[in-house]
């Protein structure tokens, strides 16, 4: 709201001056539609470029609202009336706790409930149907079952529309209440036979009762009664019990200061009750008993929001950056195309200030449409990337039950038309600003104005502001570890130093020095940052425009050498030397126009990079995470698949379990740099499962002569560990070291960190000896096996006949190969989502060379004729126009693509920026190919107009027109 | 009397805009020889740069005929008429129409590259033409870094410089100040004087007054074509 208030506010500052003139001035508002209509291909241009950036905006707040909407969108499916939940040891402890609830417990307290809960496999049908080495009919590995008491379901909350298990019978013995959705996958009905799977024999069950998957059915699979589940015999140590509490309210009017305000209250009853000390022994002293769980979904989704926003913001920034230098270039060359005609009018008495308002009246006729069409257009982009991202996902994880709701919230909708129009209005306010500066006299006769002791003197001040100003960005910046005021401290000096030299060393000389300057300090700015300088997302944004800064500087004053070089050249023909010339000698628009083509192309080149390193890292992932097995498989914590047997299957050479802990430890890490504690997963395992495979250390002490060495001895040693190098850093500049200490929370325990491990995917937390994990959770199991195969066998068959063989224990089973590939394509089709949003920017980088051109045929009216009847044949008009495009983009794609992969490189091999490790470099070049090839063909096929239109100008029509 | 280097014969043309019709020439009838330095002049709107546009061929004609070396300008294709232009044609302009990124060397280069001249020969062959328009430590400049007269200069400089059969002048002087329109004329004057013919438009009768002939054009048609060597006058 905040944001969008002070856009309302911008919004009216720049733009009711300009209403109120179209309204009250006939003259500014006839010459500013004139003008408008006049060149409708050309205004048409202007509105569509300027467009594209609000709809880029868009589409990056709708991915945000999706991905907030859909997560909220669980709180009726997996949630409904339930707004805090407890976890205990026992069923008697959650006995204990709903009594002392119901009891005593705050009034605004309206429902609470006992639950046990258990993972099961589940089959439809009768039992012993199932053909030993494949599935014949549909099952679920693994489910959650509940036991719940029916008697008292209808009592819980104010809301059964949001319940899921209102006016249901207690199924008894028999049966058992499946939601929709597990119904969907085993093809059930009420009435219809299903098959348990509990702890060492099936169990034939009626579906009772088929319900909507809402509330708490959507929170859990299936529900029967208390009686049935301990006929189940599953140990209590497998069992999760839980109480949840409704808090009085609708479905969100329970969260915030409410869902507070009453943990704070069950906390207290809890701890003045006799239980307190049974009830809260594993509950750290600065937690609460009671997890506002539905205040934290809500919390999620907000930063879900907040993240994506935030991404598609940065990478669609490129995009529009690049629609505000088109409007900028555009409205420089509409002054400079009318400055004869605008310098006539000063002189017969038009103010600075009329000047300036007549430019923003006609501007405005560009911001309205430009900022309405594109909220328009951004709702279709925002909805093409969404269903991009549900497929993505869907290939990441198949069996989500996360859905993505296309939403897009109003005020999502007006912030981006606000910015849009403020973006093109502040656009339009600067370049009226500076065409209200010329000299009558210059602009009436066509030549440059001389410069005056005004301009002069701010240029000497700019330069005198900026030198100090760079120079205390740094003094700050660095010591600070700010990465903004550190990138930003050299450029401020570089740009002051050029302007103090302005006129007094040449501007070929300043540029190439100062623009290699920009760019080295960009490229190597992470050396200069000291280590543990944190990096946000949004930074590269800010990395992106300087480093192209640099390199737009640097690739102007090289188009001055490349002239050169073509007039010298034999082969250098009066096309290609006009194609030059003009471009190198209009250097404000070339910059304009290389650096929106260089934008698009950096990012796009560094996207492709990274996304070619991740590609290419795949088999070493592969390697990394399979530690010399083959398979990974899943079991039930409560019917654990015991590794002996399974590696007495066919086609399985060895089989070994790991142990995981349940819920998270939370440990505190070198506590002097006060980082927060976290929670982490640890997972153990004995030295003998090391196969003479280790995870690939980044890392790693100096007593080990190998990695494997030092895995098998974290394995074997109850004080050591093999850490994840992000460990406490999600930017990625990993403050663990090795012999690093991290102090268990709960049971103080000390750990030293013996290596330090990069990309796994099979996510392990903190590897240590299986006795480490079973001393801070008793209860783990070793449900996780990871399994060899046979040289002969065939992997796949291998995981479809594990999964047959051990459905009873919930085996799911899938190979390192395939589960890698998974998640790597996962990440590539987000990349591709992410260049395919950026493709917008290209779109407007090529459409803003089109419009560059059409308006140089225009002003290049008369030296096309003068040509043309000099003997310059009307095709020689077309190449140079051809040429000219070529030229520009051609600069564009070579700086952006060259500064994108060095900017990788550097990023990716001298950084942990990215993803928290050293990331593998590789350069795509058949992308890079494709990057330089499209968008020079794209920017051939923009320049086909405006050349054919120059080409096609008759001699005498063009001077005559000229004169 | 030797063979006319230009022959003109009932070249007509109409401006239509609209419904509206502008004769711009009626049935116009003209021999240019070899070494004339021929001054149209006439009130303005009355068909002089027309006049110079159609015979030049830079512009179409409805009928008539244009015929140069023996051939029929305008019943070639534009992309003849075009490589006809740059092999036997010079052009001065008004507004000079230099082109503004390049020096002055490397306007006057241009239609030595469109020769196929090498970048050397051409690069010599324009400092001495500049050196003879008075330009020689000028031709590194751009167009804006010159004066009106200097920029003349190199616009002439360029018309020149491929030794063109006809050079033609649309109103040479007319951006100029006096002093400096002279400076001009005696230029054009020294061209002619050596031998080149040279077609200028002017409203200026000073200036006309150095052509070998007047030529006067009012309503699309020749008034006068008079013929300053002989003194004599002829009115059509």
């Amino acid at each position: 709201m905040t944001i969008l208030a002070v856009l309302a506010g911008i919004a009216a500052v720049v733009g009711i001056p300009a209403v109120v003139d179209m309204v009250r001035r006939s003259d500014l508002r006839h010459m500013a539609w004139r003008n408008a209509i006049r060149r409708p291909f050309e205004t048409l241009l202007i509105i569509v470029g300027s467009g594209l950036g609000t709809a880029i905006i868009v589409a990056a707040l709708m991915v945000g609202d999706t991905f907030e909407a859909s997560i909220l969108d669980f709180v009726p499916r997996g949630l409904g009336e339930i707004d805090l939940v407890a976890q205990v040891e026992s069923r008697d402890d959650a006995d204990a706790l709903v009594n002392l609830i119901e009891s005593n417990g705050p009034e605004s307290v309206d429902g609470v409930l006992a639950l046990r809960a258990v993972g099961v496999a589940i089959a439809s049908g009768g039992a012993g149907d199932l053909v030993a080495n494949s599935i014949t009919r549909p099952v679920e590995p693994q489910i959650s079952v509940n036991a719940v008491d029916f008697a008292v379901l209808d009592d819980f909350g104010s809301a059964p529309e949001v319940w899921g298990l209102s006016g249901l019978t207690d199924p008894g013995t028999t049966g058992i209440v499946i939601n929709q959705d597990l119904a969907d996958d085993l093809l059930v009905n009420s009435g219809e036979t299903v098959t348990l799977f509990a702890p060492g024999r099936e169990i034939e069950l009626t579906v009772a009762d088929v319900v909507e998957t809402v509330g708490l059915a959507g929170w859990s699979d299936a529900f029967v009664s208390n009686q049935l589940f301990e006929q189940l015999g599953v140990p209590d140590a497998t069992t999760f019990n839980s109480v949840v509490v409704s808090i009085e309210g609708t479905l969100f009017d329970s969260t915030g200061p409410a869902a507070f305000t009453a943990t704070d209250q069950l906390q207290t009853l809890v701890e003045q009750s006799p239980q307190s000390e049974r009830l809260l022994a594993e509950v750290p002293e600065d937690l609460t008993l009671f997890d506002p769980i539905k205040q934290n979904v809500i919390e999620d989704a907000e930063e879900e929001d907040a993240e994506l926003t935030t991404l598609f913001f940065v990478v669609g920034g490129f995009s529009v950056l690049a629609g505000v230098l088109l409007l900028i270039n555009l409205f420089v060359m509409l002054s400079e195309e009318r400055r004869p005609n605008l310098g006539v009018l000063r002189a017969i008495g038009w103010n600075r200030k009329t000047l300036r308002r007549a430019f923003r009246t006609e501007g405005l006729i560009y911001a309205v449409p430009s900022a309405i069409g594109g909220t328009v257009l951004g709702i279709g982009v925002g909805a093409i990337i969404i269903v991009l991202t549900r497929s993505i996902l869907q290939g990441r994880n198949p069996d989500s039950d996360f859905q993505l709701v296309t939403t897009v919230n109003p005020s999502s909708l007006l912030t981006a038309g606000l910015s849009g129009f403020v973006i093109a209005m502040l656009a339009i306010w600067f370049t009226s600003w500076r065409i209200a500066l010329m000299n009558i006299v210059a602009a009436i006769r066509d030549i440059p104005a001389p410069p005056s002791t005004r301009s002069t003197a701010l240029r000497y001040i700019a330069a005198v502001l900026c030198v100090p100003l760079g120079l205390g960005a740094f003094a700050i910046g660095q010591p600070a570890a700010n990465p903004y005021l550190t990138m930003l401290s050299l450029p401020l000096i570089v740009v002051g130093v050029a302007l103090a030299l302005r006129g007094r060393v040449s501007s070929l000389a300043l540029s190439s020095v100062g623009g290699l300057a920009v760019i080295i300090w960009g490229l190597l700015i992470f050396e200069v940052l000291p280590g543990d300088t944190e990096v946000d997302i949004e930074f590269f944004l800010v990395y992106g425009a300087v480093v192209v800064a640099g390199g737009v500087a640097l690739a102007t004053v090289s188009g001055t050498l490349f002239q050169r070089l073509a007039a010298r050249s034999a082969t250098g023909g009066v096309a290609a030397r006009l194609a030059m010339a003009y471009p190198t000698a209009r250097v404000f628009r070339t910059s304009s126009s290389l650096a929106m083509y260089s934008l698009i192309i950096f990012s796009l080149a560094f996207m492709a990079v990274l996304a070619q390193g991740i590609d290419e890292s795949s088999d070493d992932v592969i390697i990394d995470s399979a530690l010399g097995y083959d398979i990974l498989v899943q079991s039930l914590n409560a019917s654990p698949l015991d590794a002996t047997v399974l590696s007495q299957s066919d086609g399985v050479d060895a089989a070994a379990a790991v142990t995981r802990t349940g819920t998270q430890l939370t440990a505190s890490f070198n506590p002097a740099t006060a980082v927060e504690p976290r929670g982490f997963r640890l997972t153990g395992a004995d030295a003998s499962f090391v196969r003479g495979a280790a995870p690939d250390l980044l890392e790693r002490d100096r007593r080990f002569a190998s990695d494997v060495e030092a895995f098998a001895f974290a394995l074997s040693d109850n004080d050591a560990v093999i850490a994840p190098s992000d460990l406490f850093d999600d930017s990625g500049t990993f403050p663990a070291r090795i012999g690093d200490t991290l102090t268990v929370v709960e049971t103080g325990q000390e750990l030293e960190i013996v290596g330090l491990y990069g990309d796994d995917l099979t996510f392990p937390g903190i590897w240590v000896s299986r006795s480490v994990v079973t001393g801070f959770d008793p209860l783990a199991q070793p449900s996780r096996l990871y399994v060899a195969t046979s040289p002969a066998a065939d992997p796949e068959l291998v995981v479809d006949q594990i999964e047959a063989q051990f459905l009873a224990n919930g085996a799911e089973a899938e190979t390192f190969s395939t589960r890698v590939n998974r998640l790597l394509e996962a990440r590539l089709g987000f990349f591709s989502l992410l260049r395919g949003y950026l493709l917008l920017g290209l779109v407007i980088g090529i459409g803003g060379l089109a419009v560059t051109l059409s308006r140089a045929v225009r002003e290049r009216r008369r030296q096309i004729g003068m040509l043309r009847s000099m003997g310059f044949d009307s095709r020689g008009v077309g190449r140079w126009f051809l040429g000219e495009a070529a030229f520009i983009s051609v600069m564009g794609i070579i700086c952006g693509a060259t500064l994108g992969v060095l900017s990788a490189y550097f990023l990716a091999t001298r950084s942990g920026a990215i993803a928290g490790t050293e990331s593998p470099f590789a350069v795509p070049w058949t992308v890079l190919v494709v990057l330089a090839l499209v968008p020079l063909a794209a920017s051939g096929v923009a320049a086909l107009i405006p050349a054919k239109r120059a080409a096609s100008l008759r001699p005498s029509e063009a001077l005559r027109l000229a004169d | 009397m030797t063979e006319p280097i230009l022959r003109a014969v009932d070249v007509a043309k109409t401006y239509r805009s609209g419904e509206n019709e502008v004769h711009a020439l009626r049935s116009v009838s003209l021999d240019v020889h070899a070494g004339d330095l021929i001054a149209v002049v006439g009130p303005s709107g009355n068909g002089k740069t027309t006049l110079l546009n159609c015979l030049s061929g830079i512009d179409s004609i409805d009928s008539g005929q244009v015929i140069i070396d023996g051939q029929d300008i305008h019943s070639l294709n534009d992309a003849e008429r075009t490589a006809h232009r740059a092999e036997r044609m010079g052009f001065i302009f008004q507004s000079f129409n230099l082109i503004p990124v390049l020096s002055a060397r490397e306007n006057v280069e241009i239609p030595l590259v469109m020769a196929g001249l090498g970048p050397t020969e051409a690069s010599e062959r324009s400092t001495q033409i500049l050196e003879r328009v008075g330009l020689g430590s000028r031709a590194d400049h751009r167009p804006r870094e010159l004066s009106g007269g200097e920029q003349q200069r190199v616009a002439i400089a360029r018309a020149l410089v491929t030794t063109p059969a006809i050079v033609w002048a649309d109103e040479p002087t007319g951006n100029l100040d006096s002093e400096t329109a002279s400076d001009i004329i005696d230029l054009l004057a020294e061209v002619n004087a050596n031998g080149q013919t040279v077609v200028m438009v002017t409203h200026d009768q000073t200036v006309a007054s150095m052509g070998t002939r007047i030529v006067e054009v009012r309503d699309g048609r020749i008034h006068r074509d008079q013929s300053q060597s002989s003194g004599g006058a002829v009115t059509l």
